[in-house]
């Protein structure tokens, strides 16, 4: 370590599912990607810029899935985005308007306007609409470690073949070359689902690291002497870097975390739903229906009625991120300290791992961006007990390590499948899994298909991939948009089922392959060969 | 006291909590799983289901925002949040693709056991009738069981039988010994007889608990070096000064603290870092 007693690792998981309807003109899933590029990533992209342009020395692992990759870089989803914002810049000075003299809510109004004017800026003028482009740049400067995830985000540990784990590894990393022009060296499991034997086919594509759950580490065999505050090299040699429990709950906790203060913006509070149906029209769903428009005025405040909700005061919200970061810090150098103590001087120093989603900033807990900014600059100048890294760095420092072997685990609710394997939603595996045997057969059957024959296959697996996302589970065990998560499912199976019929038969229906291309058009590169049977690879 | 909102007629009813940590307490017994897809009929038709009035705020807003995981822990907004919602395309007809159902099963002879955590696996199969009837001709009256081997040592240690029925065409085993290798059968059982259906291949549950194997191994692998294409093998036992703190093992059970919600000044080195105004740092709303 070039300075400090300890590293603390900050990981940003970027991920959305994989949502694109060409066929509707507006669909209401599709402002998940809509909302998290303005109230996320543009927050965080102009976060990151200022703290390089300002000469601070900072590290930060990303993770950018390969579906939020592929939509970030999609032109007709950008297109649509463009015209969001432009809508919302236009409700944005209506606001002002209709807001005049309000001593309340006119400041409000001109702060918001003011802000999403800023991001358009930001969108169009800085980054030229490619966002993707933006986060490389960061990764080239030495401020970003950016990362890869499952192709489609599917949990790994329900996966019966092992040709559906690889499909999903190398798919991914193919993908990120493809954008980031350089091989991957970290990994992010989807839902941080592991499990014995994982790490052999990261290993295959020279992944270096890839983050697990604390207890992954806490019952690794054999016991990991420094638990969860330095790696483990699983039996391929891929280091695996466990989730700091405290650092995790201090940002995540339903009861305890930052997010949840009074002075932070109130999610649910937004004029889409508190406006006049008539003059809210224009911006709500095209079905009449409301939904969240992007401007709130009220403040969580407390444990009260969303009607008692308290007017938000954007420079007090501010002000307490600020203090979040100072009291996340003087936690985390009160732990280093401790746990360097404990570990004394002969060893690496401790790492904590500290992994959340990205969309946690700035989407729900709105002033995140700020909270994160601030952290950078004050780990940068405010104290000397701690070094920001990215595990490659500390695996480049400290290339010894402990070897274990960390049992299946995830993230989820009860630390394994409990969330993606349950009553409501167990149904899919049989599905997902006749149709990975069915992918592999073809992959057998077609060893060097060309022309149609290469687009269907092709289109194949790209339907058995994205009907792995973990999302549709998650969702459906959740609660929340389950019809569509369902109807995904569906789709891409029956999508699938129908391509493998039709190879099978040598009856390719080519004008319906070309507009499922059109449809689900990730992963421009993809190989179906990438489903060659494993005794054959 | 709040500030007067702007807008009339807030309907503030508080939605169901539908993301709350999920329940992991009060499993019922083994048991049949639904194993079925949701009817096809899945779609809600175009309209303003969730909008009664124009100008009223629905009680559970259509809009749930981005999905987050970890599900067992959110943020204090996110405990508020609401219920489901039909995701309803615009009106319009999308492309018809007339790709009819997912079909009830395949009948390809398929017995597979999934783990769902340590102590608990779901196993669904799927068998053709000329294949159930096969497997139970002849054997007089007679029942459909799940055998659990310990696949361990051999075949020789029975470590649970479940009765089943075959249409639910799956089943949660529970409470079973966490850490252990089994090995899951489908049996014909009949008073003349028993014949077997499908085996499917091992699997071993997640241990629950940190390992009673202390001893440590290093390795040195440099990052501008591939690593070793056949995996690697602890070469040395390194002995770093000093040991783990105190209650090691307590504090790295993460499940324990997911599910207890302590404070963040729990931990050994915990504090408080008091703001300007002398009050606790994470402030209001704690």
């Amino acid at each position: 370590m070039s300075g400090g007693k300890g590293a603390l690792a900050i990981v940003l998981h970027a991920h959305l599912p994989y949502v694109r309807h060409p066929e509707y003109p507006d669909f209401l899933e599709e402002d998940w990607l809509y909302e998290a590029i303005t109230e996320t990533y543009l927050p965080l992209l102009e976060a990151f810029d200022r703290c390089v342009d300002d000469g601070v020395p900072f590290r930060i692992t990303m993770t950018l899935a390969p579906p939020l990759v592929s939509m970030l870089r999609d032109e007709l989803l950008m297109s649509r985005y463009a015209k969001r914002l432009d809508a919302l810049c236009e409700l944005c000075d209506k606001e002002v308007h209709r807001t005049r003299g309000d001593a309340h809510y006119g400041p409000l109004a001109w702060h918001y306007r003011d802000h999403h004017y800023h991001l358009r800026r930001l969108f169009h003028d800085r980054y030229k609409r490619d966002l993707v482009g933006a986060f490389k740049r960061l990764q080239d400067a030495g401020a970003l470690e950016i990362i890869t995830c499952g192709a489609t985000h599917g949990f790994l540990p329900l996966m019966a073949h092992p040709e559906a784990v690889r499909a999903q590894i190398q798919v991914a990393c193919n993908h990120y070359r493809m954008h980031f022009g350089r091989d991957p060296r970290g990994f992010w499991l989807p839902e941080c689902g592991y499990a014995p034997g994982i790490d052999k086919f990261l290993a295959a594509e020279n992944i270096r690291f890839f983050f697990v759950d604390s207890h992954a580490l806490a019952n690794a065999v054999p016991r990991p002497r420094r638990g969860v505050y330095a790696p483990v090299f699983t039996p391929s040699g891929v280091a695996a870097f466990a989730r700091d429990p405290e650092s995790s709950m201090q940002v995540w906790s339903a009861e305890t975390g930052y997010p949840g203060d009074g002075a932070y913006r109130e999610f649910y509070r937004d004029i889409g739903y508190d406006a006049d149906y008539e003059y809210i029209r224009p911006y709500i769903q095209a079905t009449g229906d409301r939904k969240n428009v992007g401007i709130k005025y009220h403040r969580i405040t407390g444990k009260v009625p969303l009607s008692d909700k308290a007017i938000y005061d954007p420079k007090a919200a501010a002000a307490k991120a600020d203090e979040h970061a100072a009291d996340f810090l003087f936690n985390r150098t009160r732990q280093i300290e401790y746990l360097r103590t404990a570990f004394g001087s002969g060893g690496p120093p401790p790492i904590v791992v500290s992994p959340y989603d990205a969309e946690l900033y700035g989407h729900w807990w709105f002033e995140g961006p700020i909270f994160i900014e601030k952290l950078i600059r004050k780990i940068a100048y405010d104290q000397d007990v701690l070094q920001l890294q990215s595990p490659v760095d500390y695996l480049a420092e400290y290339p010894e390590q402990q070897v274990a072997q960390p049992p299946m685990s995830s993230w989820g609710a009860g630390g394994y499948s409990a969330v993606w394997l349950d009553e409501c939603n167990d149904w899919i595996y049989r599905y997902l899994h006749k149709a990975t045997e069915r992918m592999i057969d073809l992959a057998r059957d077609y060893p060097d298909a060309s022309g149609v024959e290469r687009r269907a296959l092709n289109q194949a697996a790209r339907e058995l991939l994205l009907a792995q996302s973990s999302d549709w589970a998650f969702i459906i065990k959740t609660g929340t948009m389950v019809d569509y998560a369902v109807r995904r499912t569906r789709e891409h199976l029956l999508r699938f089922t129908r391509l493998y019929e039709q190879l099978k038969a040598h009856q390719l229906d080519e004008p319906w392959l070309t507009s499922v291309e059109a449809s689900d058009n990730l992963f421009s590169e993809i190989d179906y060969r990438v489903y060659r049977p494993a005794a054959a690879s | 006291m709040p500030e007067k909102a702007p807008f009339p007629s807030v309907d503030d009813k508080k939605p169901a909590p539908a993301a709350r940590p999920m329940p992991d307490a009060a499993q019922p017994p083994d048991g049949p799983a639904p194993a079925s897809p949701p009817a096809s009929n899945v779609f809600v038709a175009p309209g303003k289901q969730s909008t009664p009035r124009g100008d009223q705020h629905p009680a559970q807003p259509a809009h749930p925002g981005v999905p987050l995981s970890p599900p067992g822990i959110v943020p204090e907004s996110d405990v508020r949040l609401h219920s489901p919602a039909a995701a309803t395309p615009p009106a319009g007809r999308p492309r018809q693709d007339d790709l009819g159902d997912l079909p009830k099963g395949y009948g390809d002879g398929r017995l597979v056991a999934m783990v769902r955590d340590p102590a608990t696996l779901f196993i669904y199969w799927d068998l053709s009738a000329q294949q159930v009837e096969q497997a139970f001709s002849d054997i007089g009256p007679s029942r459909a069981v799940l055998k659990l081997w310990n696949a361990r040592h051999g075949a020789g240690e029975l470590v649970r039988e479940a009765e089943v029925q075959l249409e639910t065409r799956g089943w949660y085993l529970r409470d079973l010994p966490v850490g252990s290798e089994l090995r899951v059968e489908l049996w014909a059982m009949g008073e003349r007889g028993a014949r077997l259906l499908r085996a499917a291949r091992p699997l071993r549950l997640p241990p629950g608990l940190p390992s009673d194997q202390l001893e440590a191994f290093y390795v040195r692998l440099d990052l501008n070096q591939p690593l070793p294409r056949d995996g690697i093998a602890g070469k040395r036992a390194l002995e770093y000064v000093g040991g783990p703190p105190m209650e090691w093992d307590r504090r790295l059970d993460s499940r324990h603290r997911s599910d207890s919600h302590p404070s963040s000044g729990s931990m050994p080195w915990s504090g408080t870092l008091p703001n300007r105004s002398g009050s606790a740092g994470s402030g209001e709303g704690q």
